[in-house]
């Protein structure tokens, strides 16, 4: 059992289609990807996440949606991860979500990272933009 | 034809974990999925949960039905995604863990309240709690089927 530590640097990008999507404002987050990426730590605080979770709300630090819990085959070897919100964030036209990411391991103590930096996901404009890294997933872990 | 049909069935029972694949091309209520696997239809059934039948006499849970029809329609239609297969069911589906996008699906709708656990569809137990954990979030946050 090693002490676990993660050291995520997350790279979200959101992967939209902007000149469509603006031309069409009644098609929220037409296109758009989250995708993020990580950096395990240096040992023994080198642990890995089982899975990542995606943490949502319509008002900004207020995450009420359901957690979309992402799990890789491989959580630590085959960066970046990705999902596609525009089937994970289903919602009326023009609403704005306020989406963090964590990285999450049961064995560790406690399981869950400190969040990433929030991310507002516009239905419209969607452009470039970088989620820093969540931290501090400490804990022990057989992994 | 037919013994494509079931040289392609046989595949994705013997199928290694993580190795199908497939598109899906309808989907026939919130739990069960048609998908195309090397140009043949294979019929999925999502394990460990059930969904609100479409049917039900019930109006408010014929309308969660649909509701959840729509939840799965508006996050599988068309898409590729994972599946791993846990055997048959009565009706000769595939019991099928079904992924997108490293999302297990199944998981995804019981923590919305669009289904519950059952144990008719059984799954791992490390998966079972998964779901059993996703289920007391949806009663806790009313969501769907506990409001």
């Amino acid at each position: 059992m090693k002490d676990l530590y993660l050291s995520l640097t997350l790279l979200c990008l959101m992967l939209g289609t902007a000149a469509s999507v603006q031309a069409q404002d009644n098609i929220p987050y037409a296109g758009g990807g989250l995708q993020w990426n990580w950096v395990p730590g240096t040992a023994p605080n080198n642990g890995t996440p089982t899975e990542y979770h995606l943490h949502c709300g319509t008002v900004s630090g207020s995450y009420t949606m359901p957690i979309v819990v992402v799990r890789p085959v491989a959580p630590s070897t085959v960066p970046p991860r990705s999902i596609n919100l525009s089937q994970f964030l289903p919602g009326p036209s023009g609403i704005v979500y306020y989406c963090t990411v964590t990285a999450y391991n049961p064995l560790s103590v406690p399981p869950e990272s400190d969040p990433s930096n929030e991310y507002p996901f516009v239905a419209v404009g969607a452009g470039n933009a970088s989620i820093a890294a969540p931290t501090n997933l400490r804990g022990r872990s057989n992994q | 034809m037919r013994y494509l049909l079931v040289l392609t069935f046989i595949l994705s029972l013997t199928a290694p974990a993580n190795a199908a694949t497939g598109t899906v091309r309808e989907i026939l209520d919130g739990d069960t999925v048609d998908i195309s696997v090397n140009g043949t239809l294979v019929r999925l059934r999502f394990a460990g949960i059930g969904a609100p039948e479409l049917h039900n006499i019930v109006p408010c849970a014929a309308a969660l039905g649909l509701a959840a029809k729509a939840r799965v329609v508006q996050l599988l239609a068309g898409q590729e995604i994972r599946y791993e297969s846990l055997g048959l069911d009565k009706y000769k589906r595939i019991i099928a863990m079904i992924y997108l996008d490293d999302v297990w699906v199944s998981e995804l709708l019981v923590r919305e309240g669009l289904a519950r656990l059952i144990p008719a569809y059984p799954v791992a137990k490390v998966d079972r709690a998964r779901l059993i954990a996703a289920e007391a979030e949806a009663r806790t946050a009313h969501r769907g089927l506990w409001k």
